[in-house]
């Protein structure tokens, strides 16, 4: 489904992947992990093509990102949902026009219809009755719903959560870690979530990458984690090494 | 002095991209002009925050400029004994040239730097990538409909502060100069009917009209690219509004200038 090969990016003066190689399969759920300014957010920005790799390639489901050009790439994007750290709600909008965004521009829909589908993701995200509401009027935590709410309303096979809980307290980071699972169930669709929080990797996702020095240096799944003999991913499981 | 170079070249550069990012930000955004009726709405919109929500503050200053204009002038016309010319001078001074500045200079510092500062926020924000991975092209959804509105609420703020420096300089020259207010009236009139040259509309007021179209381009189109170049959190919003007044000024006055040699020259 998403494949990268080989990837290389510098940013600055500064090599954030080198070489990265990533293939994550159709409808599963995988988790990124590593520490703070590794590259996790960078490695998703360029499967959607927001950033370039400087070398190597990105397929997503056998098409290659570098090969497509503007119209092709805006045709990939309507596939994806992407949940950004802080949400990225459009401030002047309320939480409903922010849901019924995509809608409105890549559909014909009628409005009600749009306000109807609008309204059904808010109360997938529980935030239903809250569309008149603006960002600055919620929560951290209703924020990042209604971001997941507005990631999902074209119905994409492929959804990205960029620290989906970061900043969550643990009751609101649990029920997003458990809205992941339910939306990739329901839309039957493809999720890789980078995280620095075991937790979301435990209970969110199937497979867990760990990245290290711009490279997925160990992938297992949740079960098989305790038992890693990666001296490195048990390091930073247990909070051991050298802070930022 | 390699690092003399260094940082010069670097600065040129910096300039020479952030000049070529505008112009095709604002040619990708008159691209997008075809579906300005489909976004009437929000066009109306920003054209209501921009005009109306400026309007008092063009007003005074609009009024109490052709004040000042009526009563410098008039001292010294009146030296010449033609005192009653001030009419004359003020609204051609008015329509020509203040009218156009004022309104772009009000412009540029509510609406540009306003401009700089939303786009700004909303880059640095990931608003903007937001909707790019939505395939929302930002031109179209955020630039587009800001620019079709300051290009035509600079030339009606313009026809307003012409009027109304006009008459603020009627009331000096009435209460102050002594001239009579038929008179300054039928020299102002005189004024629109002596330059009859295009479509029978006075050069005047057209080429001030012209020059006020070019400066509301101008405006957005540095507000605008300010904001989507915008990186680096709040100091980085800072930094382009800061850049965003700097380079509308500028550009505003220098443009000014070139304009005025093309119409009158």
């Amino acid at each position: 489904m998403i494949r990268m090969v080989n990837v290389h990016k510098i940013l600055g003066d500064r090599e954030i992947l080198k070489g990265m190689d990533l293939h994550v399969h159709r409808g599963e759920i995988f988790a990124i992990m590593g520490r703070s300014g590794i590259g996790k957010s960078v490695t998703l920005k360029h499967m959607v093509g927001l950033m370039r790799p400087d070398a190597g390639e990105i397929w997503i489901d056998g098409a290659n990102l570098a090969t497509l050009n503007r119209q092709q790439l805006k045709g990939l994007r309507r596939r994806f949902g992407y949940l950004f750290q802080s949400g990225a709600l459009i401030n002047w909008m309320s939480v409903g026009d922010n849901v019924a965004l995509p809608l409105r521009e890549h559909t014909r829909l009628p409005k009600k219809e749009i306000l109807d589908r609008a309204c059904e993701r808010l109360r997938w995200v529980r935030l239903l009755g809250e569309e008149k509401k603006m960002p600055s009027e919620i929560s951290g935590g209703m924020k990042k719903r209604v971001g997941l709410a507005r990631a999902i309303a074209l119905n994409p096979d492929i959804v990205l959560y960029d620290e989906p809980t970061s900043g969550l307290d643990p009751v609101t980071a649990r029920a997003i870690r458990s809205l992941i699972r339910e939306v990739n169930d329901r839309l039957e669709a493809t999720s890789i979530m980078v995280t620095h929080d075991i937790q979301d990797a435990m209970e969110a996702a199937d497979r867990i990458g760990f990245l290290f020095e711009g490279r997925i240096m160990e992938i297992c799944t949740p079960e098989e984690i305790e038992n890693t003999e990666n001296k490195r991913v048990q390091k930073f499981l247990q909070g051991l090494g050298e802070p930022d | 002095m390699m690092g003399f170079f260094h940082h010069t070249g670097r600065v040129v550069i910096g300039y020479c991209y952030g000049a070529g990012y505008a112009l095709l930000l604002t040619a990708t955004a008159l691209v997008y002009l075809g579906s300005a009726v489909q976004k009437a709405p929000e066009i109306l919109g920003h054209m209501y925050a921009y005009g109306v929500r400026t309007l008092p503050v063009t007003s005074v200053v609009g009024i109490f400029f052709g004040a000042i204009l009526a009563l410098q002038t008039g001292i010294e016309l009146d030296k010449f004994g033609q005192v009653e010319a001030v009419g004359l001078v003020v609204t051609a001074a008015m329509c020509r040239e203040m009218g156009p500045f004022i309104a772009a200079l009000v412009l540029t510092a509510t609406v540009g730097s306003g401009m700089a500062a939303e786009i700004g926020t909303m880059k640095v924000s990931e608003e903007v990538d937001a909707l790019e991975i939505m395939a929302i092209d930002p031109v179209k959804f955020l630039v587009m409909p800001r620019l079709v509105a300051l290009m035509l609420v600079c030339p009606i703020l313009t026809i307003l502060v012409d009027f109304l420096g006009t008459m603020g300089g009627m009331v000096v020259a009435s209460t102050q100069l002594g001239v009579a207010t038929e008179v300054y009236l039928d020299q102002a009139l005189e004024v629109l009917r002596y330059t009859r040259t295009v479509f029978e509309f006075p050069k005047d007021v057209y080429s001030g009209l012209v020059k006020a179209f070019v400066f509301g381009v101008t405006i957005a189109t540095i507000g605008l690219s300010a904001g989507m170049r915008a990186e680096g959190g709040a100091l980085g919003v800072g930094r382009a509004v800061r850049g965003a007044v700097i380079n509308c000024l500028l550009l505003i006055i220098i443009l000014s200038y070139y304009m005025t040699w093309i119409f009158y020259r």
